[in-house]
């Protein structure tokens, strides 16, 4: 556990170092300001033709934090794969590992250090943004989405799935052809998601199982829709009015699914990367 | 000291990379104490030989051990020290920053990885460099800060690959100081080289790799217990005579013209026997002169002259 721990910092410091971390807050910040501008200017207009708080201005509302949080959600994916897509293969080419490995550690501390400092990072970058978010939003409006916290931890795992495909690909591909393979898999599991849900307004069960077939593939958009579903009143949900409305969400069995598909990939990393000739 | 198992034993290692053999099967020993050298010419798998001893390739078949350890266990790398061939480190750390993280990689206790860091960048030459950033190092400083992080926490056991090169002049001489201090503190240095001459005035023993084989191992020493080159000049090379002498050297150089046979001794120990058994047998002996072969001349010898090989 403790050189875990020192592989953990390492990766954070190198993140600090290399200014990827200050790159990203300031734009997460920028973003938040943005965001925070366009609602008060649209709640402005809202309340001049409106007759306070009712459950069609809450609707407005919730559709614009459902786009923030859609946003956060993306960020967080891009952020997962950009930062770790070349962690391992970039240390095995350019050598660096190599007096790193040999030193009296398991591999595995290598590997679940890197996960754990770079998974501690997104994670706290999420929260952050989403914190900015719904500050802004309480703030001006007085509105708080439902069950905003089980929504932000499942667009946090969404990132932490893409990081742990990165991880996994990292032990055998090169940076670039891990990219690769991560943004395709996304994409799968992306244009699964709207397949799934289209199908489902449509009645259209074919539809709806490749989605599901494309969400045991990749579950990260899964955790999306788990979210945004959660995060709408029930009064919205089946309107159709924005595109973020669900009839149905993946149920807790996709969410043990993906924890699940989660340590399966780490296992699987770690088995992988110890047969790795460094 | 002759109850601690040896430094490095390793028996039968092997390393396939598909087809390719790179290590056919490697059965060394190195015993504590000895500045063992590696030599062999560029791809003969030395490289790949210290990196399974060190855990970063998995052997084929085979198996190995460090000071007793076997190199499967993370736990055999305690009190040993390695700098990579192709040396690179994290350009973004600091040079104290970089030595730290590999002291509490050794397991180090905090303070005495802050104690040792200005010691062992002042051992290597770098002494005001501890807060500069390793991306600003020249290719040369960064091999003497590759050696200082090989030295931390005081190994038994040291695996120096390919350890001069890029240093000029003072930083070989440099690292030969300082290999002579961890030899007579009584480390065990394991060097990886093609630098016949560096080897030879550093190492106590050799082994010649090629082709992924150990093809000799040898001790240096002075010039009365080394390697020999006999040079033997008669009358006339009569049937029997390189026959005859074979019983001393399997090695033996035959040129009719001069009248001249060339035979590898490992000492000098047969020289007078060698003497008398060619003047009993009634051929003429015009001389008999020994000079002690410089690693240069068994390695040619030993694997031949039209393998790369650098000399300086």
């Amino acid at each position: 556990m403790r050189n875990i721990l020192i592989f953990a910092e390492l990766t954070f410091r190198e993140a600090r170092r290399r200014k990827i971390l200050w790159v990203a807050l300031a734009l997460g910040l920028t973003f938040i300001a943005l965001y925070a501008l366009g609602f008060y200017q649209i709640f402005v207009d809202f309340l001049r033709h409106g007759q306070g708080r009712n459950m069609l201005l809450d609707s407005g509302f919730n559709f614009l934090v459902m786009a923030g949080f859609y946003v956060i959600s993306f960020l967080g994916v891009m952020l997962a794969v950009l930062t770790s897509v070349g962690t391992l293969p970039g240390e095995v080419s350019s050598h660096t590992i190599q007096a790193l490995a040999a030193r009296p550690v398991r591999r595995r501390a290598i590997l679940l250090g890197k996960w754990l400092g770079l998974a501690l990072m997104l994670v706290s970058y999420i929260a952050l943004l989403a914190a900015g978010v719904i500050v802004a939003t309480w703030g001006i409006s007085g509105y708080i989405p439902p069950n905003v916290v089980a929504g932000v931890a499942l667009i946090a795992l969404q990132a932490l799935i893409m990081l742990s495909v990165c991880m996994l690909g990292g032990t055998r591909l090169s940076t670039i052809a891990n990219g690769v393979v991560a943004f395709m898999l996304y994409g799968i599991a992306f244009v699964g998601g709207w397949i799934e849900t289209i199908g489902s307004f449509a009645h259209n069960e074919t539809a709806v199982d490749i989605g599901i077939l494309s969400s045991l593939l990749v579950p990260s958009e899964a955790m999306w829709k788990m979210a945004s579903y959660g995060m709408q009143p029930p009064a919205v949900r089946g309107l159709g009015i924005s595109p973020f409305s669900l009839t149905t969400a993946p149920s807790t069995a996709m969410l043990i699914y993906a924890l699940l598909y989660t340590a399966a990939l780490l296992v699987l990393a770690v088995r992988s990367f110890n047969r790795r000739d460094l | 000291m002759s109850q601690l198992p040896p430094a490095i034993e390793s028996h039968a290692l092997r390393k396939e990379y598909g087809t390719t053999v790179a290590v056919a099967g490697l059965t060394l020993r190195v015993e504590r104490g000895e500045v063992f050298g590696f030599i062999g010419p560029n791809g003969a798998g030395k490289t790949t030989a210290v990196k399974m001893l060190l855990g970063l390739a998995r052997p084929t078949s085979g198996e190995g051990r460090l000071l007793g350890v076997p190199i499967t266990d993370p736990r055999c790398r305690r009190r040993v020290g390695f700098l990579p061939e192709d040396f690179r480190f994290h350009e973004w750390l600091r040079a104290d920053e970089f030595l730290a993280v590999h002291a509490r990689l050794q397991g180090l206790p905090t303070e005495e990885g802050s104690r040792c860091i200005p010691e062992l960048l002042e051992l290597v030459r770098l002494p005001d460099v501890a807060d500069r950033h390793l991306g600003t190092f020249s290719k040369g400083m960064l091999q003497r800060i590759g050696l200082a992080q090989a030295l931390i926490g005081d190994p038994e056991l040291v695996f120096l690959d390919e350890p001069t090169s890029g240093l000029d002049p003072l930083g070989r001489r440099m690292v030969r100081d300082i290999v002579r201090e961890l030899r007579e503190r009584g480390t065990t240095l394991f060097i990886n080289s093609h630098l016949l001459s560096e080897v030879e005035l550093t190492c106590t023993r050799v082994a010649f790799i090629t082709g992924g084989r150990v093809r000799q191992v040898t001790t240096l020493g002075d010039q009365s217990n080394g390697l020999l080159r006999v040079e033997v000049r008669v009358g006339k090379i009569e049937e029997g005579l390189v026959g005859g002498l074979r019983r001393w050297s399997e090695q033996i150089d035959v040129d009719e013209e001069a009248r001249m046979l060339t035979m590898r001794l490992p000492d000098d120990t047969a020289l007078p026997d060698i003497a008398r058994w060619i003047v009993r047998r009634g051929i003429d002996l015009y001389s008999l002169s020994p000079r002690p072969m410089s690693l240069e001349d068994l390695f040619v010898s030993i694997v031949g002259s039209d393998e790369p090989c650098e000399t300086s």
